[in-house]
């Protein structure tokens, strides 16, 4: 099947996914007890049954959830997310000021993770029992389960304070100019948020890879290459390794959505301007539009990301390529 | 006599199991001649494999050489340092595979996997290679070589791939090329057509071969020098000519006897006069479709049996031979109700199979039961023996549960085996035996029909022949039905009574046993039968 009617038909399926989300986000946020105009009467310290009613109609919040529903829905397929209730912005505008630093971190993470966490894997299938894949499991395992906020305090201590390598927050100095520095600048701040959150899933994609790895060095095809008198790098690298992927891969973009909610943790602690700071504060405000559009473009983000672990899995495999 | 090229002298290969180091291979010597062919005849655990891992450096991790030595143009292998034996696998030494289906890496084109080996062991450029590697290609007579090499092996058929693999030993024309069971996994047509090319091939490069079987009729017709190995020693070794006509030691004498003689013996045809009752199983027109392509919802469908019919009388054998691809596996399925037929009728014991639902079908698949090909697979590792025999019979039967243990432990004795190995795991147990416990798994519901799909395939020659004995006794003693899928010309020789021969999906040739081998009327089944390997080719017969 032709890699564009491939394409065509998961952008389809991801659509009708989104849609499904859009509800059922919707739904979920409705069967919560309490709105924005309880949060906006206990900031005016209390108010009558009349004004609450009244600020009520005046958001639209009188009518029944079905028309809601119906009416976002309508407004969403317009890109239009609505109005927040805590910001008085649009939340279109909103995400689109934070997402580039969301993508830019959930996806380095992602990427750093996976590089790491590949090499180690293959790093530890060579030697499975010897002392230092045993060092590489305990290390991984370690990243694993530490808790993101604390990985990543340690981290400030250690890289911000004790030997000041990298700065303490935000995502960029606002005093460089020019593009060049300034990207060497947020990539300079990138660099202990990325480590933060890809240490949690280095340990699952070595783990795999390992495993992934050990079966296929022991397949026929590598004792193949190793007739064919190919150097041990050879063999590893380029026989058994991209054999030995496709398992990594389908996790790593199992593991987008956890990638996102990971980063809404460290955003936090780094004081990262991205899209998890605007959630912690829209959910205690109970800004509805805000939190919706924010759990609308996280599903954006997990449909993307599967695509692409789709599109790579077709490149590494060619049997993938002719199944539908 | 020149010098030989390789000699194998003392040799003993160890391998480190939980008991210490046991040894696999002892004190063997062999050579090899230029030019020769030199084969190793032995079942699997003989240590013929190991040997030829051994010549290559490419024992398992837990394998080593405990004593002798390997020599290849004056140089002792297993002295030499890694990239000195890297320098000559592949390059002076090629060496084939018994499984063309996963042998060869399924993320590279094939042609980027023999250019690889002359980019390596040659320094040639990008296209240079590549050029060469559709020559190969195309003297292993892959049509259409140049279109062909940048496929993947999942594009190509089992002999397809295994002549991509003897493409990819050749490449940089070795001394020596080691060919491991290169064929068993193949059809016996394919084999014929691989061991053509190889005898070719190994003519117009001079290369020396070892070749590596357990089939004497292989031996014999693709040999010039034998050595017989068992548990790990030398039996016995000399010219092919010599050995399959004067064996001295009773296993080499064995091996010969179990190569098929498809001439058969005469038999009287008494059988002709016993069908008065009606069949036990009765196919008419059985059709067998599978979608193979869905897209956007427009299905293709693959017709993998085509309107078969054919009956089996109570107490005889059918056996359904064919090649891979045939159907017959499909077909005995189809009427177990494993698979969907599309249409037809099958009649077992005056029921209609096909229009079985429900509570009806479940009960009736107590009189149809299957022993599968590979016991290393078909027996679930996490049940103990007995479990697996009685499974049945607590899902089936209509035993009572207090008399079932007693009746495992009959079945159990039936096929050969203790009461007591009731207790332990498939693991425990030999091929042959898993294999007996398959069959009591069978006889568990007291079917009337059993359907062996490929039962012995997947075991050595002798073993084969002690199950097939097993499985005649048994036919005898409660007169069972069998319906025997094989794809092995001798075994269905031994046991059937009538033969059906299925080529892509239709019947080619049905009669009783003696009709079809003797007198065979279509060139598919003379083919197939001139395609098995037999020793009458070296067979001295004394003159009158």
């Amino acid at each position: 099947m032709g890699f564009l009617v491939v394409l065509a038909q998961r952008t389809l399926y991801g659509l009708l996914l989104l849609l499904a989300v859009l509800v059922l986000n919707f739904t979920m946020i409705n069967l919560a007890p309490g709105d924005v105009v309880d949060t906006i009467a206990a900031d005016m310290g209390g108010a009558s049954a009349e004004l609450v009613a009244q600020i009520r109609a005046e958001y639209g919040l009188d009518q029944p959830v079905i028309v809601q529903l119906g009416n976002y829905v309508w407004r969403v397929f317009q890109f239009d997310l609505g109005q927040s209730y805590f910001y008085n912005r649009p939340v279109t505008e909103m995400i689109f000021e934070r997402l580039p630093a969301t993508l830019l971190l959930v996806f380095s993470a992602q990427i750093f993770a996976l590089v790491v966490g590949i090499l180690l894997g293959v790093f530890a299938a060579q030697r499975p029992n010897g002392i230092l894949s045993h060092i590489v499991t305990l290390f991984a395992l370690f990243g694993y389960a530490a808790p993101v906020f604390w990985t990543g305090i340690l981290l400030l201590i250690a890289f911000s304070l004790k030997i000041p390598l990298f700065p303490v927050a935000g995502m960029r100095d606002v005093t460089v100019e020019g593009f060049l520095p300034q990207a060497l600048s947020v990539a300079h701040h990138l660099v202990l948020p990325m480590l933060t959150l890809g240490s949690i899933f280095i340990a699952l994609y070595s783990r795999l890879c390992r495993a992934s790895m050990l079966e296929v060095l022991g397949s026929d095809y590598v004792r193949t290459a190793k007739a064919k008198g190919l150097s041990p790098r050879d063999v590893t690298m380029k026989h058994a390794l991209k054999n030995a992927l496709p398992p990594v891969v389908t996790l790593a973009g199992l593991q987008f959505s956890a990638v996102i909610s990971g980063a809404v943790l460290v955003e936090t602690v780094f004081s990262w301007p991205g899209l998890g700071q605007l959630a912690l504060t829209s959910i205690l405000a109970r800004d509805t539009p805000t939190i919706l559009g924010i759990l609308f473009f996280s599903a954006l983000v997990v449909i993307v990301g599967n695509l692409l672990t789709d599109l790579v899995l077709r490149l590494i495999d060619p049997r993938v390529r002719g199944k539908a | 006599m020149s010098a030989p090229l390789l000699s194998v002298e003392n040799l003993r290969i160890e391998l480190a199991t939980r008991g210490g180091m046991v040894p696999v291979v002892d004190d063997l010597s062999l050579w090899l001649n230029p030019g020769e062919t030199l084969s190793i005849v032995g079942e699997s655990g003989s240590g013929k494999s190991m040997t030829a891992l051994a010549v290559m450096g490419l024992l398992p991790r837990i394998g080593r050489v405990a004593a002798g030595r390997i020599m290849f143009e004056g140089q002792d292998m297993t002295q030499m340092e890694d990239a000195a034996l890297r320098r000559i696998r592949g390059n002076q030494i090629g060496m084939i595979f018994q499984e063309p289906m996963t042998s060869l890496n399924p993320v590279y084109t094939v042609g980027e996997q023999i250019a690889e080996v002359l980019r390596h062991h040659q320094n040639q450029g990008a296209a240079q290679a590549w050029a060469n590697a559709v020559d190969l290609l195309d003297a292993v007579r892959i049509p259409n070589a140049k279109g062909r090499a940048g496929t993947y092996p999942h594009e190509m058929s089992g002999g397809q791939r295994q002549r991509v693999m003897i493409a990819m030993a050749l490449a940089c024309r070795p001394k020596i090329l080691i060919a491991d069971e290169p064929t068993t996994a193949l059809d016996v047509t394919v084999q014929a057509e691989i061991f053509d090319l190889m005898r070719e091939l190994a003519k117009e490069t001079k290369t020396a071969t070892i070749l590596i079987t357990h089939d004497m009729g292989v031996v014999a017709e693709m040999a010039d020098r034998v050595v017989v190995m068992l548990k790990g020693e030398k039996v016995e070794d000399g010219t092919v000519t010599d050995l399959i006509n004067r064996p001295q030691h009773d296993y080499t004498k064995s091996l010969i006897a179990s190569v098929p003689h498809l001439t058969p013996e005469t038999r009287d045809e008494s059988e002709v006069a016993a069908q008065v009752d009606q069949p036990l199983l009765s196919v008419r027109d059985l059709t067998v479709q599978f979608p193979v392509k869905k897209r956007w919802g427009k299905r293709e469908m693959f017709t993998a049996v085509n309107g078969i019919s054919f009956d089996v009388e109570r107490g005889k054998t059918l056996a359904i031979v064919g090649e891979s691809g045939s159907g017959k596996t499909t077909a005995a399925l189809a009427v177990a109700r494993l698979v969907a037929a599309q249409a037809g009728h099958v009649t077992l014991d005056r029921t209609d199979m096909l229009t079985l639902e429900g509570e009806a079908l479940r009960q009736a698949r107590a009189n149809v039961q299957v022993i599968f090909q590979d016991p290393y697979s078909s027996l679930n590792p996490r049940l103990r023996a007995g479990a697996i025999v009685r499974e049945p019979m607590d899902n089936l039967g209509n035993l009572p549960a207090a008399q079932r243990d007693a009746r495992v432990a009959e079945l159990f004795e039936q096929v050969g085996l203790e009461p007591a190995q009731m207790h332990l795991f498939p693991h425990q147990f030999s091929g042959g035996q898993r294999q007996r416990i398959s069959i009591a798994r069978a006889l568990s519901t007291n079917p009337s029909l059993i359907i062996c799909d490929e039962a012995v395939s997947a075991l050595d020659v002798i073993i084969q022949a002690q199950i097939l004995d097993l499985l005649k006794d048994l036919q005898r003693d409660l007169d069972l039905t069998y319906l025997f899928i094989s794809h092995d010309l001798g075994v269905v020789q031994q046991m059937c009574d009538d033969v059906a021969v299925m080529y892509m999906g239709d019947i080619v040739e049905y009669g009783t046993r003696n009709a079809v081998f003797a007198s065979p009327q279509q060139d598919y089944t003379r083919n197939l039968l001139a395609a098995v390997p037999s020793v009458e080719s070296v067979i001295e017969h004394p003159a009158p």
